[in-house]
Order: C-alpha cells, then structure tokens, then sequence
C-alpha cells in the first residue's frame, strides 16, 4: 500500500496563529480520503500547502514517497496534484476545450491550435465522468455542477493524479450532491487518489475510504470509515471537554423585540437563507452558530439592511423593518458588529477618529443641521478609546495601522455604544486576546442584563455555550435546531452543524 | 479640531513625501533644461521676474491661481466620494454662458444683486452640466470618465452655438456676447490686471469648501463613500444620494470659475473661456489626495509654473507649453510616488 | 445615386481613425485593462509621422515612427500601471495631457508654431488604385483609391476577430479579462500577457493616429484628435471589445461625422450636426452600461 502523499510534521503559522500544528497527514494512493474539521481548523490552509498556494513554516511532503517542494500551483500541477476551488478557474466564455487546454494549447502551426486534438481528449474525459456535455458551448451556459465538473475535468486534462476538492458539495442542490459523489468513486475507481475537505458529516461518511479529522490545526485522528461511526467522528471534530459558562443570572425574558418570520435570501439562483424564523427577546442573548458559510452571513445582511430579503418578513417591536433603508434600521435601534472587521467595520485609510464616529454622525446629539459637533465627537472618541482599552496613539493615525485585535476593539466599541436595544454582533472575538474577549463577553452580560436583545453569531462553541441563554444552529442555510444550552452539549450541537440531526429528531 | 490645527496637521502628514516628489520633478525639470542650454541660475531669475517683478505680473499669477483652484476642487469633492468628474472645462463654460446672460441681459438691479444672481445662475449652469453625467452614472452605472468628457465637447459646440447665432453681440464679428452691464462687472483690482474682486468670492467659497468637508456630515460621508464604500453603506450612508451631490457641487464650483472670469476678466462670454484648464484640475486634484488645502498649494505651483513659462521664453527662449510637460511629470511622479519611494528603499535596503 | 457613394466614401473615410484606435483599445479591454489614453497616444503619432514625414521625405518612414512614437507611450503606460500598480485611469488620463503638452512644447520650441504645422514637403500615405475598379463609376467611388490605412483598417478587423477567437494568444487575452485566475492557473503570466496588449494597443493607436495627419489632411493640429480617443473608448466599452461590434459601431460615429460635415450651415447651424457622435456615445454608455461588464464602471469593486 503505497501513500499518494504524506506530510511530516507540517507546521504553518501566521503571525500569532498556528493554523497547522506538526500534521502528520497519510493519504492512500488510490482511496477517497475526506478531511473533517469546522472553520478554523486549519483544513483549507493544508490543502493550500498541498498545492503550492502556500508554503508550510516547518516540516516536509512525501509525493510517492519522493520528498518534494511544492512551491507553486504550477509545480503542484507537475506533480500531478489537482485542486478544485471553490471559486472556478473557468473562463465562462470558452468552450469546455479551450479551458482544458489553456497555456498549453498543441500547436497545428505557429498561428493556430489544434482543437480537434483537444477535443479528442475531451470526450474521454467526459466519457470517463459519464457527463454528456456539448463541446462546442461556452461553459457559462452549463449549469453549476456541470461546471464544477467541468472544473475536475481540466485537473485531468492537465495530467492529475491526486484531486484535491475544496467543500465541493457547498455550490450544489442537494439532488446533484449525489451525481458528485457518484464521479468521485469512478474517478477512484479508476486510480485516482481524492482528497477532499468538507464538514458534512454525511458526504464524508457516504463516500471516503478513510477519514482525518482536523481540530484547531492539530489532526486529531485518520481512522478508516469501515471502523468509526458518526457520532465517534462528531466528538472529534468538536471535542469531549464540557463546555464552559460565564457567570450569569437566570434572566427574565421580556418581549420579543426582533422577529424573523419566514425569512428567504436568494441570490443567483441559490437559496442561501431557507425559511428562517425565530425571535430574539430584551434580555436574552440568542447564539446562532454553524459551520461559516452555512447561511448565516446572508442572514445577517438581510437583518441589518444589505441586502434585500426575497422573502419572509423581519419585524422590530411589532413593527415590519424588511423594506427599511440601513440608516432607518439603525435609527431605530440596531447595531451591528460585522464579521469582517477591515472590509466592512471600519475604513482603514481613514483616521481612527473617522472610524469611531461612523453611525453616530447622523445621530441628535452629534450634529446640528449639517454640522458635525467636532468636540463632542472627539471626546466620546476619546472615551470609547479609553472604555475599551484600544491602544492607539491618538486619534488622527491611520485606523490601518491598528492591530488586528485593537481594531476590532474599535469596532465594538463604536457599535455597543450606541446603546441600541438590539444588537447583531458576528464573531466578536476573533483575532482578540483572552482579555479583552473576557471584557467584550462581560459587556454583553452586562447590555443582556439591562434589556439588550442581542443576536451573537460565532463558530466558536465556549463562546456560544456560555453566553447565549438560547442557541440555534445554521446548517445548509437552516434553522436547523432551537435549544438551550441547559438542554444541550457539545456533541449534540456538533450533530446539528455537520447536518446529521435536526430538531425534532 | 481647529482649523489651524488642521492646516499644520494636512501639511504634516501628507508632507514629506509629497513635497519631496514634487521637489524631484522640479530638479528633474531644471535638468531637463539644463541639458537643452539653460542654466538653471537664468531659469530660476526668469521663472521668478515673470511672477514677483511687478504687481502687474503679481496679480495675474495669483488670479489663473484662482481659476485652478476652482477646477481643481471641481473634480476633488466628487473624486473624495469615489466618482470621476473630467467635465471641468464644460461645466465652467456653461457656468460662463450662464452668469453671462444674467449680466447682459437683466437690468435695474443694484451691483451686489446683479452680481448675486449672476453667480447663483453660474453655479447653476455648471451644476446642471454635472447632473447629466451624474444621473447615468447613478442609475444605469454609465462610466462617467467617458460622459462627462462628451460633455465637455458637447458644451463647447452648444456655446458655440449659441455665442454664434442667437447671441452673439450685435455688430460684432468674433463669436462672443455683448458686455455685461456695469452693475455685473466685478473690478479689477490691479490696474490692467485680470485679476478682479472675483478673489474675495473664491476666497468665501474656498473657507466654505474648507468647511463642508472638515466639519459637516456631508465632507465626513464622502471620504468615507471615498475611502470603503461598503463600510459606509454598513453605517448608514445614503451612497447614491452623497455621490450626485458631490457631483452637483464639483459643478457648480468649475460653473463658478466660469462666471468670474467672465464678470472679471473678460466682461463678456468668448468661446474656449477656460482654455482647457479642467484637465489640469482633475491631476491636481489626484495629486493633492482631494486636499483642499493641498490644492491650495500645488494650484499655487502650478500658477506661478504656467507663468513662469513666458519669463523662460522671453529671456530663454524655450516655449510656453513646456510647463505642461513638467506639470505631468509631477503628477506621474506623485502618483506613483508611494510605490517609487518603496521601490528605493527596497533597493537600498538590499544594499 | 453618386451623391450616396460620395457620402458613403467620406464616412469610410472618417471611420479608419475611430476603427483603427478602437481596435487598439480592443486588445487592452478584452484582456482587463481599459485603455484611458488612446486620445495621446493618437496626438503624439499623429505629430511624430508628420515631422518624421516631411523631414524623410518617406511617408513609409513616418509611419513607422509614428507609431514607434505611439508605443513608446505604451511602454510608459505599462510600466506605471503593471509595474508601480498605479490607477489605471489616473495614468491615461496624465498621458493624454502629458502627450498634449509635448506636442504643444515641440510645434512651438522647434518650429515656431501655435497650434499648427504644415510643411509641403509632408508625404502623405500612399492611395491604392486598382483599376478593375476604376472601369465602374460607383464601385470606383466607394472602393476604389483610399489611402492604404483604410482598406488595412478594415483587414485589421478580420485580423483582430481571427487573433481573438482563433489564435491561442488571444484565448489567454480573454482570460486574462474574464477570469484572471483561469489564467493564473494555467501557468501563464498574466502581466506577461497584459504588457503584450499595451503594446498592440499602442500600435493600432499610432496607425490611427498617422491617418489623421499623414492620411488625407497633410497637415497637423492640436486638435487633431478633437475627443476621438474616447469616442473610441466608448466604442470599445459598448461591445466589450468584440470586433464586429466595434466595427459597426466605428461606421456609426464615422456616418455621422460625414454627415455633419455636409448638412449646409444654412438650414442648421454646423454645431449641432457636430454634436451628434457625442450624444450618441453618452447614450450607448448609458444603454450598455445596463448589462455592465466589471470595467465599464468605475465603482470600486
């Protein structure tokens, strides 16, 4: 039994974070080999080791049992790796022929390609994937997982023997997943070595040989699927220890203030948000997790007022706020802590002043008619500096200039003190020291205590358990589950994010 | 933070840099003739009699300075909300056909009202030049670098009718206006000079300008349309709204440098008013990073460079458009400035 | 009928330039990079060919230097947007400023002139007679006896659609515009191929450019140009750089041009006829625009 790839002690590290941790990763020739793990866990990042787009810190890669130095995509491509990104590197204008062949079209003369030998190779490809494609169309009129085909298609053309895919299953219907699936084995079955990332449970289950979990960058184990079950895989993924709870007094719910009825986000013929209700009352901080990319960003724009909802309604204190501009929302009583502390928290080539008074600006007792009232501005900036410890030497340096954690200080600091009765706060405490998470979680205690109706989005399980006094689960676009965390634990809630359970089961 | 504060502040951070380029273009400019047999002693004498020999000489500088200042902060506040405005020299014509036909024709108004209403009516027709573009812009996502120049052409050939045919001043035989009435003329404010009391309006609208984007909610939502226009959106900014009144402001005030040169130096609309001055705005607005009070200076620069230029052909014999060419070298050098400083010290550092 | 084929022979005419340039800038749009400077690139051909011209006495001379002097602002222009990554409309936009006052600098500094030049000893570019043609008093008319950049003009479009759809070279072009990754993982270099652009593009500009002066006028003036640049622009933008459109599109702005030249200024003011091309252009901005490709706006992305 030969290894198509190994990894010895693979260890890469950014900056602070050690995204892969000493990895000792066994791939056998010829198996489908699924890589588990929830988002930070340091799956995506191996893969890009694996295929040139990024260099591990320590540590060395057997292809074959030959060490090699991938040290480009291109190089990966020699070594005959291919990877299937989640975003494709088709060009939608070319037929399936001229993506194939791209950069190494075989000359009929100095002008001229063959295509006729292109294609040739083409159909045997197709033939191979059992995929009856028209090869004379562009690719942007086939639909997604004929393309995502399309896109394992090149890989071969271009000579892989080892298929690296990225979360395949997360562009396609569920009714395609199978077909999927179904090509993978072929592709198996016929030599290929497949490795492929995801945190579906069930994908994982249906099609791998054998089955490494990865785990805040560490692998945790590689175990053949013949010999482990579900659940084993599900406490692996998310740990056993009991989860931890801050300090917090059994609260009164008050009435619902944010009601989301039915809510539908659609975009580019996808469903990204399904049919989502729940309710967040004053006083109760709601803790919504999944695994990222499961629907809960698209929820939160629709929430917030980025983006328009296809369908459902969301109403604030009885009132209906989903045909509502951002800056009436936020008038009304809505904060939001995005996700994305540097894309969309702040604007990094403005001052830090700048960035503090965003949201504020429009607010009474800032303005007076169109003038801003600078001082007034300038000493609550300098307050929320001081409340929320953001080290920052004065108010006119680049907010760019800022550390990752202080930024996001920043940005909490600028939304919680708006004092809104309702706050969205997205992963509040990422890339933030222990101590100053400790401070934000005690905040929101504090803002739940005092009547906050507070929706918490994060992956991060400690965080969700001991803060939200209830918790739901996005999966596949989702609401998947409603529980407490008194009635609930860490496997449980592990079963609801990789889709194997569902409330009411 | 007060305004001096501010002031030092601009000049502080932008400064290094920036005034380091500029330096560099200038030295390479002293190369340049020197090479061609100048010696930069005579060019430097030159340069400086054609401004500060005369109050005469004086005066001129410092009034192309205010039509470049206008046009410069004509393209810089909608460029500060993220939107290119090249339609400079259109909109600082029919700003001039405008205030023009206010002072030729209405009458029985005191001096201050006449004036008044010329300017409003100036910056009214400059804005309007501005909405077109804008408006595509905004609804159907039409690149606005290619409209607003369309109507730059569009406005020459508009006036050109308009100064040809219907009103053009009787009797006379070039394509202009009649006068305007006295009660429009802004006066000159140094004998044979250009230079007219149009500055204390400029200098008004520069203090205004200065204000509007340091101290009120609009200067603030546009840097930030400017800066990450998905952060500002997030916050609450009305991005459509902010970016068509960037527009119809940096119309407005090319509409203004039209109507004073025609209340104040020419007393009557001619074809060509601006001479193609609003290319020029839209580069030292790029370089100036849309800072009013870097405009301030490199429009200063700029002015005393264009002046200079008939110094350097009187005594050197080297031609006037030189000063466009050294005026692009700044700006390619500035441009890039951030990348060529990092490509030296790269390559100093490997040293 | 011959009043037609006058007309018609005359929009050909103005056509080449728009064509030729839009053509250029085809090349850049298609692979990404909008090409903002075409207007100087024109101007400093159009000038370079003349002098160069009437200097030779080799109007095959200036062409060639007309456009080497096209390329050279190219070059330029590469070198500040894919090397220095500096914006690409903010460089063009220089450029053609930049190109305006050397060409100014050199009329006034060398030869003592404001606006214009004109020398009698200027070789203009040969014409193609072919005297099958001449037999047929129409056909003479609309086909016969152009100047060799018009005919070439028109060759270069086929030329352009084969390189395009046919060649590998331009599949990596089109990549490079569509999807820059699909070119990236490919292995090719994508400011390889972007630079190759910049440089044809500059050429076709320069051709374009050397029509204007050297094709039929004889002569050189500032405004020369007079916005052609960015008419070709917007032809460019209109089809996103596909050749046939901007073939159509070119006979467009070039039928109207003619047109406006022979409405009589007695029934309507010259202005207005002259008007025509730029209000069309903004419409098609406007109208295009709706099925905006990436590049056409300018909102960040």
């Amino acid at each position: 039994m030969t290894y198509a790839i190994e990894t010895h002690q693979i260890t890469k590290v950014f900056g602070d974070t050690v995204a892969n941790d000493r990895i000792d990763l066994q791939v056998i020739e010829g198996h489908i080999h699924a890589v588990l793990g929830e988002n930070g866990a340091g799956k995506t990042t191996l893969m890009k080791i694996l295929f040139g787009e990024e260099q591990p810190t320590s540590g060395k890669i057997q292809i074959r049992g030959k060490t090699v130095k991938i040290s480009s995509p291109a190089e990966a491509l020699r070594l005959s790796i291919g990877f299937i990104h989640q975003n494709f590197t088709l060009v939608n204008e070319f037929t399936i022929g001229q993506n194939f062949a791209l950069g190494i079209e075989p000359r009929k003369n100095l002008f001229f390609a063959d295509y006729d030998k292109v294609n040739q190779k083409v159909q045997k490809i197709l033939d191979l994937l059992d995929m009856p494609l028209k090869l004379d169309v562009p690719v942007g009129s086939f639909s997604v997982e004929e393309r995502q085909i399309v896109e394992i298609g090149k890989a071969l053309y271009r000579g892989a023997e080892i298929l690296i895919l990225d979360e395949p299953t997360s562009v396609l219907t569920p009714q395609k997943i199978e077909k999927l699936l179904e090509i993978l084995r072929k592709l198996r079955d016929e030599g290929k070595t497949i490795i492929m990332i995801t945190h579906k449970l069930e994908e994982a289950f249906s099609i791998a040989d054998e089955i490494s979990v990865l785990r805040k960058g560490n692998l945790v184990a590689t175990l053949p699927r013949a010999s482990v079950t579900k659940d084993q895989l599900i406490r692996l993924m998310v740990g056993d220890e009991p989860l931890s709870v801050v300090e917090k007094a059994p609260h009164q719910f008050g009435a619902a203030l944010l009601e989301v009825k039915n809510l539908c986000v659609r975009s580019g013929g996808r469903d990204l948000v399904k049919n989502v209700s729940f309710e967040v009352h004053r006083g109760e901080i709601f803790g919504l997790t999944g695994v990222g990319g499961n629907g809960q960003g698209e929820l939160i724009e629709a929430l917030v007022g980025m983006r328009p909802a296809s369908e459902g309604d969301i109403l604030f204190d009885g009132t209906s706020v989903v045909k509502w501009d951002i800056r009436k929302r936020r008038l009304n009583g809505m904060a939001y802590v995005p996700e994305n502390r540097v894309t969309r928290g702040t604007a990094v080539s403005l001052s830090v002043l700048d960035n503090l008074v965003m949201g504020h600006h429009y607010l009474p007792d800032f303005h007076q008619g169109l003038v801003l009232k600078q001082e007034k501005m300038e000493s609550f900036a300098l307050d929320i500096i001081k409340q929320y410890e953001v080290v920052a030497s004065s108010l006119e340096i680049n907010a760019g200039s800022l550390s990752g954690g202080n930024l996001q200080k920043l940005v909490i600091g600028r939304e919680f003190s708006m004092n809104t009765p309702f706050l969205i706060v997205a992963y509040p405490s990422q890339g933030i020291d222990i101590r100053t998470t400790k401070y934000v979680q005690s905040e929101l205690i504090r803002r739940r205590d005092s009547g906050c109706a507070i929706l918490l989005v994060s992956g991060d399980l400690d965080e969700i358990f001991s803060l939200s006094d209830r918790i739901g689960v996005m999966y596949s676009g989702e609401l998947v589950a409603i529980t407490t965390p008194e009635s609930t634990n860490r496997f449980e809630l592990g079963q609801y994010m990789v889709g194997s359970r569902r409330n009411g089961q | 933070m007060k305004a001096t504060n501010k002031i030092r502040r601009t000049i502080f951070q932008q400064g290094l840099s920036f005034i380091s380029t500029i330096a560099l273009a200038l030295l390479l400019g002293f190369a340049m003739l020197w090479l061609n047999g100048s010696a930069p002693k005579d060019v430097l004498a030159a340069a400086g009699s054609s401004t500060f020999a005369s109050p005469f000489r004086f005066a001129n500088m410092i009034s192309r300075m205010l039509t470049i200042v206008l046009v410069s902060l004509a393209a810089a506040i909608p460029f500060k909300a993220g939107v290119w405005n090249i339609g400079g020299d259109g909109q600082l014509a029919m700003g001039g056909f405008f205030s023009a036909m206010v002072g030729v024709y209405v009458t029985g108004l005191p001096p201050v009202l006449h004036i008044g209403l010329a300017v409003l009516a100036g910056m009214a027709g400059g804005a309007l030049w501005a909405a077109i573009p804008a408006y595509v812009r905004l609804k159907f996502k039409a690149n606005e670098i290619v409209t607003t120049i369309m109507m730059n052409y569009l406005a020459a050939l508009v006036t050109g009718y308009l100064v040809n045919y219907p009103f053009r001043a009787p009797g006379s035989a070039n394509a202009e206006t009649s006068l305007v009435q006295e009660s429009a003329i802004l006066s000159q404010m140094v004998p044979l000079s250009n230079l007219s009391t149009g500055l204390y309006i400029v200098i008004a609208t520069f203090i205004l300008i200065c204000f509007l984007d340091w101290k009120t909610s609009w200067g603030y939502e546009w840097r930030v349309l400017g800066s990450n226009d998905e952060f500002a959106r997030y916050g609450g900014v009305k991005d459509n709204r902010m970016r068509f009144l960037s527009m119809l402001i940096g119309g407005a005030l090319a509409g203004l440098a039209g109507t004073i040169l025609v209340l104040g130096s020419y007393h009557k609309f001619i074809l060509n008013l601006g001479g193609g001055i609003g290319f020029t705005g839209v580069l030292i607005a790029i370089i100036a990073a849309n800072s009013p009070i870097l405009i301030l200076i490199v429009s200063a620069i700029f002015a005393i460079l264009s002046n200079s230029t008939v110094g350097l052909e009187a005594r050197l014999g080297i031609a006037t458009e030189f000063s466009s060419i050294l005026q692009s070298v700044i700006i390619l050098l500035v441009i890039t400035r951030s990348n060529i400083w990092a490509g030296i010290t790269k390559l100093v550092k490997r040293r | 009928m011959e009043n037609l084929a006058e007309f018609l022979r005359a929009s050909i005419r103005l056509t080449t330039p728009l064509l030729l340039a839009a053509l250029g800038g085809a090349f850049m749009q298609v692979a990404g990079v909008p090409n903002i400077g075409m207007e100087g690139m024109m101007l400093i051909a159009a000038l370079v060919g003349y002098i160069v011209s009437f200097t030779t006495g080799s109007w095959l001379m200036g062409l060639l230097f007309g456009v080497l002097a096209a390329v050279f602002v190219g070059l330029i222009y590469a070198f500040f947007v894919l090397r220095l990554k500096a914006d690409i409309f903010a460089i063009g936009i220089t450029l053609n400023i930049f190109m305006g006052g050397v060409a100014a600098y050199i009329i006034r500094q060398y030869y003592d002139q404001i606006s214009m030049l004109l020398s009698p000893n200027a070789k203009l570019l040969p014409t193609v007679s072919l005297p099958f043609l001449a037999e047929n008093k129409i056909l003479n008319v609309l086909f016969n006896n152009y100047t060799i950049l018009v005919p070439v003009s028109f060759l270069l479009v086929l030329v352009t659609f084969v390189v395009f759809y046919k060649t590998p070279f331009g599949f990596w072009l089109r990549a490079a515009g569509s999807n820059p990754l699909a070119v990236s993982a490919s292995g090719k270099s994508i400011t390889g191929i972007r630079f190759a652009a910049f440089i044809i593009s500059a050429a076709l500009c320069g051709l374009a450019g050397v029509h204007l002066s050297l094709g039929y006028l004889g002569m050189f003036a500032l405004s020369l140009v007079a916005g052609r640049g960015f008419v070709a622009l917007a032809i460019v933008l209109f089809g996103s750089g596909n050749p046939v459109t901007v073939l159509i599109a070119s006979l467009i702005f070039g039928i109207a041009d003619a047109a406006s030249l022979r409405i009589p200024t007695e029934i309507i003011p010259p202005q207005f006829p002259l008007m025509l091309p730029y209000i069309i252009t903004i419409l098609a901005i406007t109208l295009m625009s709706r099925f905006a490709r990436s590049f056409t706006s300018t909102e960040q992305k």
